[in-house]
């Protein structure tokens, strides 16, 4: 009883703010996420610091679930096979290069435009 | 939603949990990964029991219908960086808008020179955005939403696994430099990644996605046609 209440409130703010954000981009009709509009004002809300701390606990609960949410999704990725199987060495290679590269490249700039 | 979808999500946050235990007792090394540990296991009883991946998915939903509110969660961890980024702003802008852009560009150039076809060029092009992010993009395109997905959280795996392994390898050692490498490169995967090795940095790793995800939504539109 004690942790629903303080995981609670946070879950369901962020439930609110997703949902709010979600109406609005189908209103607006902007290629952005709803959940995405929704860590935009969450954030900035946060970052004003007033009357919030109590979403913490159940926000913080939320994120170590993440990677959970993800696996129907990744699954999915069998589902194309037959689409992939045709380019799966190069589609395997180029995933791979890419993505090194991608991460080692912010890396770098990151420590190079830190030192400037 | 019935007794049976609530049943299989939770069993698939078990799955999630006991991967997750035994990564941290392992030290939260790269290869341990409990997101792709998690659905390779979950294949492999799919497999055995003759069960479509399409239908697990079906009754997985009410996970999908819970992402929403964990990414918006993600603001509690950039909360956390806020001090980190005191005098680094520029250069954490400056390299994730740098990273992306070459993520992007580097992905659709190989795409192209390998001769893929044009929905996997399309699929590919993006991967290096955010799953939520592309969703919304694609869906204005009629393009292909749940092979991009796909790829998009099989681009995090690779690169939870493999990006830190390289950093090591190419001694870069500033922490705020590796977070910020997972979340442009890797996304959510790796940004989840990033808030269980290091929770005092993974809120940089989220700021790198989200920026990574507003370029696209703020690119793609126009360039869709040409990159094709």
């Amino acid at each position: 009883m004690k942790s629903a209440a303080l995981y609670l409130p946070g879950i369901v703010l962020c439930l609110c703010l997703s949902l709010t954000g979600e109406a609005l981009v189908r209103w607006l009709g902007v290629p952005l996420a709803g959940p995405i509009i929704g860590l935009i004002v969450y954030s900035l809300w946060l970052a004003k610091g007033r009357w919030i701390n109590w979403s913490r606990p159940g926000a913080l609960l939320l994120t170590r679930w993440l990677g959970a949410f993800l696996v129907p999704v990744l699954l999915g990725l069998s589902l194309h096979l037959g689409a992939l199987a045709a380019a799966w060495l190069p589609m395997m290679l180029l995933m791979l290069v890419t993505t090194m590269a991608t991460g080692v490249v912010t890396a770098l700039l990151f420590r190079w435009l830190s030192r400037q | 939603m019935t007794l049976f979808h609530a049943l299989v999500s939770v069993g698939v946050m078990l799955g999630f949990a006991v991967m997750r235990y035994v990564s941290g007792r392992l030290g939260h090394p790269a290869w341990a990964n409990p997101v792709f540990a998690t659905a390779l296991i979950i294949l492999s009883l799919l497999v055995w029991r003759g069960i479509n991946v399409a239908d697990f998915q079906a009754l997985a939903s009410p996970l999908g219908w819970a992402l929403g509110p964990a990414i918006v969660a993600l603001a509690a961890v950039t909360d956390l960086v806020r001090p980190l980024l005191i005098g680094r702003a520029r250069a954490a802008l400056l390299a994730i808008i740098g990273g992306s852009l070459f993520g992007m560009g580097f992905c659709w150039a190989l795409a192209h020179l390998v001769g893929l076809d044009k929905a996997l060029v399309a699929a590919v092009s993006v991967k290096t955005v955010s799953s939520p992010f592309l969703i919304a993009i694609l869906g204005r395109f009629e393009g292909p939403v749940g092979l991009a997905a796909a790829l998009s959280v099989a681009t995090g795996v690779i690169s939870a696994m493999l990006v830190p392994l390289l950093l090591d390898r190419l001694k870069i050692t500033d922490r705020d430099a590796r977070a910020l490498a997972l979340g442009v490169s890797g996304h959510l995967v790796a940004s989840e990644y990033a808030i269980r090795s290091d929770p005092a940095r993974g809120g940089l790793a989220i700021i790198g996605l989200v920026i990574t995800g507003l370029m696209a939504a703020l690119l793609l539109p126009l360039l869709w046609g040409w990159l094709l």
